[in-house]
């Protein structure tokens, strides 16, 4: 069963039975979900975790939606790596990295698409659609193509190829904007007033928005139950960082975790760093900037969610704080050089946040981070291409090739 | 000599169900809402705050551009214009 009770206004509190609705008619608020958390804390424990799927369905006490087969493809639960050379680099000793790369679509949308597509499926809508930076897209096409659903996905002209390809495979219709994100996303805000689609971040974005949290629900069952002490994670429209913050909170009220709650870092690249600006101004008024960044699916240059996100990072005594451009590729690297992940431009402005962090000493040593590796490389290549390759020519002949060649040595660790 | 005004769903229920108004041509946007809220007075508590500020979760478009990224509620509006009133919402 769901214990889902509705939607209220995250501004004025005003609650609404749970439709397809997303701004509150009073204020122009968004909305999000609320659940009968009494009941639903009574009810949950270890055990009736443990007792589901290993996929984010195991959560669904705390989803506004059902497992549904016809939409599923197995998202979530993904693997949570001690990184020990990673953290032998920036003198941490208990690095964890949340591999979302490994989703069904390749970044942790999924997570979010799974929860909106059921519930598009449960109001019977005739298609998925959404305004996307990319990894959105091909996560809406993915799950629409498994529900056998038409899709929209409305992206910036100008996004990465991979990204385009990855969503038009599976058969939907790209919306190619000229302009950029927050172009893209008026536009398709605007089409969700004309059209009676599950855009998936609009008109079901309360819903959508859930399926982040169950980053925080793995991250904590699969410390074996337990708050890291701090966590990272890549910052757009700040809608990711929040849910992951509500996530730890609501295992801690359902008495699953002790506290203290993990502090809260985000990350954000300085083509597009409007929350971590203004959480460096010491204020919580975001101003909107023209978003010119490497890490395109970061590029949110008006980000819906920045103002609570800069309360979490008060709150939990984490921060928002950004890196130079040059930065995203370079944690790219190191990441995939010392723990064979490579993640997108949103992963190197994570990991280089991170090292920023950890060269400053932010971090005691012992403590347990988690960083959250948001999304696949191979869609973001071209981001790479400044980086020498460390490549050898030569002819099939072993003489040949011995001149050329000069072996590595690597320490043991 | 005219302006027109679009109104998302969520604030037609102040506007008779209208969902683009068409106004006679002001100087600026500020000048265009202002029109707008005589007409349907219930529409500018929606819109702006105690301070006369527009509301953070609230986007104004002049012919498709962000009036942040111009001049704000300032901006100049030209015969035959469109103002766009939108929640905001992003998350790609």
């Amino acid at each position: 069963m769901s214990w889902l009770r509705g939607l209220r206004c995250q501004e004025c509190g005003a609650s609404y039975p749970a439709d397809a609705l997303f701004v509150c008619a009073e204020c122009l608020g968004p909305l999000e979900a609320y659940y009968d958390e009494h009941a639903r804390n009574a009810h949950v424990s270890h055990k009736t975790i443990a007792q589901g799927p290993r996929t984010l369905w195991r959560y669904h006490d705390f989803l506004p939606s059902q497992y549904t087969p016809r939409v599923d493809l197995s998202d979530g639960w993904t693997p949570l790596l001690h990184a020990r050379n990673l953290g032998r680099a920036l003198g941490l000793n208990n690095l964890y990295l949340k591999n979302d790369t490994v989703n069904p679509t390749f970044s942790f949308k999924d997570r979010v698409v799974a929860v909106a597509a059921a519930k598009a499926l449960e109001f019977d809508l005739p298609a998925l659609a959404c305004a996307s930076t990319g990894n959105l897209a091909g996560a809406v096409a993915a799950h629409a193509a498994r529900a056998g659903l038409p899709a929209y996905v409305f992206i910036p002209a100008d996004l990465e190829p991979a990204k385009i390809l990855s969503a038009a495979i599976y058969g939907a219709t790209v919306v190619a904007v000229q302009g950029d994100y927050d172009q893209a996303n008026r536009l398709a805000t605007e089409a969700a007033e004309e059209y009676g689609w599950g855009f998936v971040n609009i008109n079901l974005r309360p819903y959508y928005a859930e399926g982040s949290k169950t980053l925080a629900y793995e991250v904590a069952e699969q410390l074996g139950w337990r708050a890291p002490d701090a966590v990272i994670a890549p910052v757009a429209s700040g809608a990711l960082y929040t849910k992951i913050n509500r996530g730890f909170e609501e295992l801690y009220a359902a008495q699953l975790i002790a506290g203290p709650l993990p502090k809260m870092i985000g990350a954000q690249a300085a083509g597009c760093a409007p929350i971590a600006h203004a959480f460096a101004q010491r204020t919580r008024e975001i101003t909107p900037v023209q978003a010119r960044s490497i890490a395109k699916s970061l590029a949110i240059g008006n980000p819906a969610d920045g103002s609570y996100a800069i309360d979490v990072a008060r709150k939990s005594e984490g921060g928002i704080f950004s890196v130079p451009e040059r930065a995203v590729a370079e944690g790219m690297a190191l990441l995939a050089r010392t723990e064979g992940i490579f993640g997108e431009t949103a992963v190197g402005v994570t990991i280089s946040v991170l090292k920023k962090l950890a060269d400053a000493r932010a971090f005691d040593p012992d403590e347990i981070v988690v960083a959250y590796l948001t999304g696949n490389g191979l869609k973001t290549s071209q981001a790479l291409e400044p980086l020498a390759h460390q490549r050898i020519d030569t002819k099939p002949n072993l003489e040949f090739f011995q001149e050329q060649f000069e072996p590595k040595v690597y320490a043991v660790a | 000599m005219s302006t027109k005004i679009k109104i998302p769903t969520p604030l037609r229920r102040h506007t008779n169900g209208l969902s683009t108004i068409e106004i006679a041509a002001n100087e600026n946007v500020r000048d265009t809402l202002c029109t707008l809220t005589a007409q349907y007075p219930t529409i500018g508590e929606r819109l702006f705050d105690s301070r006369g500020q527009v509301k953070s979760h609230i986007n104004i478009f002049l012919n498709n551009e962000d009036i942040r990224f111009l001049n704000g509620l300032e901006t100049n509006v030209q015969d035959g214009d469109t103002v766009a009133l939108l929640p905001a919402l992003a998350g790609g």
